[in-house]
């Protein structure tokens, strides 16, 4: 090489500002055509024209009379979504921002979140038909979506037949609705849905059943020429990223995902045909990590989020932290329930007095008090304690290890050889009980339940396994107990769960629970429509279950959140929040939004 | 050297097979089933929604996505399409995986080489002043801090500095994770590249200060043979300063393994780290290819994996190159 001169460097730093400024340019470049194309986007998304104003126009409706319109929030949400397709979306998160809040698509009926009843939200009037098998709803005529085009019946048919095509990818929808029949347009306003056999539920899962627009999604009649071809352009739907734009007809538009900057944004449909909502935007803020979530919501960056019970006990109790935020603690309809299962075909678990032994043993008083800050509430069956599925004549499962050592002796245990450890036929008391990996809540509980254990002499493995290594435990019935919890539903239906049907093809009934007179008592609920009589029949159900101790139940927990004090009219109901309902002040709103 | 690279260009080809293809039966032979096929959210939450598809449902997802083949058929299509740089499409959302990558790529190459830059700004320094002062207070203290810098572990470090630093009750002097403000799409240029700047600072922390030591330690070892070395004696000798010895005759020489180390770090460059993403809330590599472990989506973890495989072996290449180019002394003839 030749001697390096000072020039030299000069004119390597030179080129490199030079080369270094191109690259901002085109960085700044790319920024301002998002920003158009976003604005494209949200113009689309509305039919081309913007709020509907002027003299012609009719006088907005508010939902909230008395709120300023405006303003926006920031709603932390714990998961990412895999993606907001309507159709093919699979997650919790994906659901929350698009229906479950009835935000962006909403469905024929929803329910009120205080007394729980079903209302119409798309839906005028429906009636359930004499012979039980089907369902008529009359779609309101001022229902319009975002671009202006009513929605009709037509919308539902097509929904039903996509969902039904076997190569979408919405086992999610598909799944509720293996049991239909069909869907037909009695008229443009008109909605039959048919059902092959009787089935309670049926307004529930018709209800929830989201408008699509047929004539956005498939302008082309795919559906009846190549719907496989259809199939594979809605998989491959990413709103709002790709088109077609995500026109609904909900009081919100999904106008951004800012995928690196773990943001959805959602902006009122100007041109929505009902009351219209005070909130201009609702931003969706992903953040995974608890720690980071609540120092974000401290720093004034985000309005809303659901604490741990540490978090609820220890960091958000300082003066400081209640003069700018409310905190509510309250249970949800939905709420679910943990549990530990017995794998009810495996020895020893197939013995009733085992199990019971069992529920005898878990300390599910101390747990509460010593490692969830008194936050539980203890649950006795698989109905939420706030509905009326729940035999209110339950008590709870004592606590009792003396009781729990007769039961065993009863079913043929007992320490022959002398080493501390109970056994039956030469074999001693040992079982593994399997874990989903990293949440450690699940493992300090466990460690205090395999403490009792060990004092009457059971042996206990904990084993933690990888989540999905677990679900295929769960699937294969390779487990001798599991714990876990399940995602409830305001009105449940056991036959999932607890039916002898379900355990055949990897169904949800993985620790093989029979018993004759609960399948029976199940079938019949399934096609009772009279609600007394029908929770009559799950209080028995209530009742077999609790004396069987096919699983151990556990907990069920109150909802834990933090809102900040800006935001006016946010009280949770039964249901949770309803952020159709909230509102900021002008002089609380931050700059820019 | 011609013929030299024309074989390590051919060894790649058979190591790269290989690579794919351990990685192809480790995957395949790891218990748990893709998340599409069950009804089920992916891993953490330990609670499962109620819906289970029904076994025909089923059967045609896995014809659909090709599981139904034996595993050699499905290896070698998976070769023949990522022959003609088609990766497939993630299973979680279906959108294709250069796609997907794309996302996740920029936080990461953001970080990563701020992180590098800070590294070799801060360790090339302090190496010269502890060879040149070897032995003394600086050496020892410098030494012990960047020892215990890497062997905090950043589970913890991360945790602290968000609780310290981007708090009102100590001291909010950084936002708390992620790369902006919200609405980065109204700001202006400077504005928002200030805030992003702002943004990676802690991140960057973390991502760095565990290399500090490795690389101080490589600059003063180095250095301190050429300190000793007869070339950097006669430069004295002849009259030359302090500082123009060390700086001009012996760092160069010493350098030159640190700057091959930076071959290196080229397949670290888009590898995340899961930890700190998850701490600052990045949706970086690391999140992309975790959640994709964790849910069984077998085509974003062959593509990143074997993206993985592929800068590795550029980077050692690029490392031998190098070698030979700075080093006189080596040759590969």
């Amino acid at each position: 090489m030749s001697e390096w001169k000072p020039r030299d460097t000069v004119m390597v730093v030179f080129m490199i500002l030079v080369v270094g400024i191109m690259l901002l340019q085109m960085v700044q470049n790319d920024r301002l055509y998002d920003r158009v194309s976003q604005a494209i986007r949200l113009l689309e998304a509305s039919g081309g024209r913007g709020p509907a104003t002027g003299p012609s126009a009719d006088p907005v409706r508010w939902r909230v009379p008395q709120a300023e319109p405006g303003g926006s929030v920031i709603i932390h949400e714990s998961a990412r979504p895999t993606n907001l397709n309507i159709i093919t979306c699979k997650d919790h998160a994906g659901a929350v921002i698009l229906s479950d809040s009835g935000l962006v698509y909403e469905s024929l009926l929803e329910r009120d979140p205080q007394t729980l009843e079903f209302k119409g939200l798309l839906a005028e009037s429906w009636s359930v038909a004499e012979d039980r098998l089907s369902v008529t709803f009359r779609i309101r005529p001022e229902a319009r979506y975002s671009d202006g085009v009513p929605v009709t019946a037509g919308d539902f048919v097509f929904t039903y037949r996509a969902t039904m095509i076997p190569t979408m990818d919405c086992q999610r929808i598909q799944t509720y609705l293996l049991d239909c029949d069909g869907v037909d347009a009695l008229d443009n306003h008109t909605v039959r849905f048919r059902w092959k056999k009787k089935y309670f539920k049926i307004l529930e899962v018709a209800g929830s059943l989201p408008a699509v627009p047929r004539h956005v999604l498939d302008p082309d009649n795919l559906i009846d020429t190549d719907p496989a071809k259809l199939a594979e352009r809605i998989n491959a739907w990413d709103p709002p990223l790709k088109s077609p734009p995500p026109i609904a007809s909900g009081p919100y538009l999904l106008e951004k995902w800012d995928k690196p900057g773990n943001r959805v944004i959602l902006s009122r449909n100007e041109r929505y045909w009902g009351p219209m909502p005070p909130l201009q935007q609702i931003i969706f803020r992903i953040i995974t990590n608890d720690t980071t979530a609540l120092q974000a919501l401290k720093a004034g960056e985000l309005d809303y989020m659901t604490l741990t019970s540490e978090q609820w006990t220890n960091l958000t109790v300082d003066p400081a932290f209640l003069e700018r935020f409310n905190k509510f603690k309250y249970l949800r309809a939905d709420g679910g329930y943990s549990f530990i299962g017995w794998n009810n075909r495996r020895p020893p678990f197939d013995d009733r007095r085992v199990r019971q032994a069992m529920s005898h043993c878990v300390p599910r008083e101390q747990i509460v008090q010593k490692l969830l800050y008194n936050l539980r509430e203890l649950a006795n069956g698989p109905f939420s304690p706030l509905g009326r599925q729940a035999n209110p004549d339950i008590g709870q499962w004592p606590f009792d290890p003396e009781r729990a050592r007769a039961l065993l002796a009863e079913a043929g245990f007992r320490d022959t050889d002398g080493d501390g450890i109970l056994d039956r036929d030469g074999r001693p008391f040992e079982f593994e009980m399997s874990i989903p990996a990293g949440v450690q809540i699940y493992t300090q509980i466990m460690s205090l339940f395999q403490d009792q254990l060990s004092r009457i002499g059971v042996r206990m493995r904990i084993e933690p396994y990888e989540w999905s290594v677990y679900v295929d435990k769960l699937d294969n019935r390779a487990f001798d107990a599991c714990s876990l919890a399940w995602i409830g539903a305001v009105e449940e239906d056991p036959y999932q769960i607890w039916h002898s049907s379900s355990y055949e093809n990897k169904g949800s009934n993985h620790i093989g629970y029979s018993n004759p007179e609960v399948d029976r008592l199940i079938v019949e609920a399934r096609e009772e429509f009279d609600e007394e009589r029908r929770n009559a029949i799950y209080h028995r159900i209530h009742a077999i279950l609790f004396e069987d101790q096919p699983y151990t139940f556990m907990l069920t927990g109150p909802r834990l959140e933090a809102v900040s004090k800006r935001i006016q009219n946010a009280e949770p109901g039964k249901l949770g929040m309803d952020f159709r309902n909230w509102w900021v002040p002008v002089a609380l709103r931050r700059p820019g939004g | 050297m011609r013929v030299y690279l024309i074989r390590r260009l051919l060894l790649v080809v058979p190591t790269l097979l290989g690579i794919t293809l351990i990685t192809f039966v480790i995957i395949r032979l790891a218990p748990g089933e893709p998340a599409t096929l069950g009804g089920s959210a992916a891993g953490g939450e330990a609670g499962r929604q109620a819906t289970a598809a029904s076994a025909e449902l089923l059967r045609a997802k896995k014809e659909l996505l090709g599981l139904d083949k034996p595993l050699p058929v499905q290896f070698l299509v998976w070769l023949r399409r990522v022959a003609m740089l088609d990766f497939g499409h993630s299973w979680s959302n279906n959108q294709p995986v250069i796609t997907v990558i794309l996302d996740h790529i920029s936080p990461t190459l953001q970080l990563n080489i701020l992180a590098v830059v800070v590294i070799y700004a801060i360790s090339i320094p302090l190496g010269v002043g502890q060879a040149v002062r070897r032995g003394r207070f600086f050496d020892r203290s410098t030494t012990l801090v960047t020892f215990l810098l890497y062997a905090a572990p950043v589970y913890w470090v991360g945790p602290l500095l968000l609780i310290y630093f981007c708090n009102p009750e100590h001291f909010a002097w950084f936002p708390a994770g992620e790369l902006n403000r919200p609405f980065p799409e109204n700001m202006a240029f400077f504005p928002w590249l200030y805030d992003r700047l702002v943004h990676l600072v802690l991140p960057v922390a973390c991502q760095s200060y565990a290399g500090l030591a490795y690389l101080s330690k490589q600059t003063r070892a180095g250095l301190l043979e050429n300190l000793q070395a007869d070339y950097v004696r006669t430069a004295r000798a002849k009259g030359v300063s302090n500082y123009r010895a060390i700086v001009h005759h012996a760092l160069r020489n010493s350098l030159i393994p640190i700057v091959t180390i930076m071959a290196m770090i080229l397949p670290g460059l888009i590898g995340g780290s899961i930890i700190i993403e998850t701490i600052f809330s990045i949706q970086g590599m690391g999140y992309l290819s975790f959640n994709a472990i964790l849910q069984r989506d077998y085509p974003v973890i062959m593509a990143t994996t074997t993206l993985a495989a592929v800068l590795t072996l550029v980077g050692l290449l690029l490392q031998d190159i190098l070698y030979a180019w700075l080093d006189p002394r080596v040759s590969y003839a």
